[in-house]
């Protein structure tokens, strides 16, 4: 007589949903019932000794009240976090942008208005891509140190990728027409992972979450990122007003 | 929509995101909405949060952090709506989401230390035993059984204690186990298998005590 697998008979031990095949066979087999017996007895032994929380009625309403509240905080950015320096600086050059832009418009026909100086230009985007680079360095962070074993939710990376994406392809045009070829190349290795995060599952098996892992680390993608982003942080604060007379004392 | 949800009695509630509760055979779902906003997301937290927090509880094995558990669950369901794939059942989907938030913050805390300890405060521990009558010596042989148990809890991986949990504790068929750990029904069976294995192996000393 052919037994069941044991796996069916610790899958089955508390005889829900057990197929009648296996039900039939348990029924003429001492030896299977036996194994199941042993397993159904410790499977006993671990839920009576299980203590549930007994939960009110207002449960649902009040875990509500939490996780609203969490979200309020989280739609809500607070007065700190605004003035965050970094935000600050992308504040100032978005000001300055809007003040340049406002100008150039009001006085077009006028006469032609003064260009943004080289340097000023190289600072909004020295400023500007720095800050991408640290933000794609955290999602692959993210990704490269995530938890691996188990399926991984990367829906949140997911969409900061899918924005990352579209800033990426931007920087790497102005990269590769001021001819900047490093940051242009580096700028295009980041893409295409950024592309595999953006358009890949949100749900990613531990293999799935391997190869992804595999792509970020064979061409030394997070290095290069952090060695350009570290190098952009070092130009943007040289070409801030007044940097070179303070590096000189 | 699926033609099974739209002759079900739909809810007239929407989500911000731009999905639609309806309730179709007794079980909340969630099927895209045509634009309207709302704060929606509200009823199905209600519904399903006690049903994540004793998943949570079980893996965890201490309320503070099923709480955690079920508070990181729905900020993380709110965030992935826009993922949310209409044909499945919502409530697989938090199971799924609410799995892998107990596997991280189990990882998180270290594997050892999950366990449901008898401390003070917690209630009397003869009421799960077979017997009603609390005598001091059953008492404490009932705390040693629950340390126990904990303890042999503590030597199944992540996805075993998920997997046990599932079928053993919540009473789960194996196709939504598969579901909701993402693995086949054969891999559900063989891990289900493993975790009682382990435990009866750990529990063996205790066999016919309780």
């Amino acid at each position: 007589m052919k037994h069941v697998p044991e796996a069916d008979l610790a899958f089955y031990a508390t005889d829900a949903e057990m197929p009648d095949d296996v039900r039939r066979h348990l029924a003429d087999c001492s030896t299977c019932r036996a194994t199941r017996d042993s397993f159904r007895s410790t499977i006993d032994l671990v839920a009576g000794a299980e203590r549930l929380p007994e939960l009110a009625d207002s449960y649902g309403r009040e875990a509500w009240a939490r996780v609203s509240g969490r979200l309020s905080q989280k739609a809500a950015p607070t007065w700190p976090a605004f003035f965050a320096p970094r935000r600050l600086a992308f504040a100032g050059v978005f000001a300055l942008v809007l003040v340049a832009t406002f100008l150039a418009g009001r006085f077009w026909k006028v006469e032609q208005p003064a260009p943004l100086s080289a340097s000023v230009r190289e600072r909004i985007l020295v400023v500007a891509l720095g800050e991408h680079l640290e933000r794609s360095q955290a999602v692959l962070i993210e990704l490269a140190n995530a938890p691996s074993g188990a399926t991984l939710d990367v829906s949140d990376e997911q969409a900061r990728a899918t924005d990352l994406v579209t800033a990426n392809r931007l920087y790497r045009q102005t990269a590769n027409q001021s001819g900047d070829r490093a940051v242009a190349s580096v700028l295009e290795e980041l893409e295409r992972v950024l592309l595999d995060v953006a358009h890949g599952p949100s749900q990613l098996s531990p293999e799935e979450l391997a190869a992804l892992r595999q792509r970020i680390e064979a061409k030394g993608v997070l290095f290069k990122v952090r060695v350009i982003g570290s190098n952009m942080r070092e130009r943007g604060e040289l070409s801030a007003p007044g940097a070179r007379e303070r590096k000189r004392t | 929509m699926p033609e099974s949800l739209q002759a079900a009695p739909a809810l007239d509630l929407t989500f911000r995101c731009g999905y639609r509760l309806t309730k179709p055979m007794g079980g909340i779902d969630v099927v895209p909405a045509e634009g309207s906003e709302s704060d929606s997301f509200r009823a199905l937290v209600e519904e399903h949060s006690p049903m994540v927090f004793r998943l949570a509880f079980r893996m965890t094995g201490n309320a503070s952090d099923a709480e955690d558990v079920v508070q990181e669950t729905f900020l993380k369901a709110h965030r992935s709506l826009g993922g949310f794939d209409e044909r499945a059942r919502f409530g697989t989907w938090v199971y799924r989401i609410a799995v892998n938030a107990a596997i991280d913050l189990i990882r998180r805390r270290g594997r050892g230390t999950v366990a449901r300890p008898a401390g003070d405060d917690d209630p009397p521990v003869v009421e799960t035993l077979a017997s009603r009558d609390p005598q001091p010596d059953r008492v404490a042989m009932s705390g040693q059984i629950q340390r126990d148990v904990a303890a042999a809890l503590t030597q199944l991986s992540e996805r075993e204690r998920a997997a046990f949990v599932l079928r053993h504790l919540e009473g789960m068929p194996i196709e939504r186990i598969s579901e909701v750990l993402k693995i086949g029904p054969n891999a559900v069976k063989q891990t289900v298998f493993r975790a009682v294995q382990k435990l009866r192996r750990e529990l063996a000393p205790l066999a016919g005590v309780a």
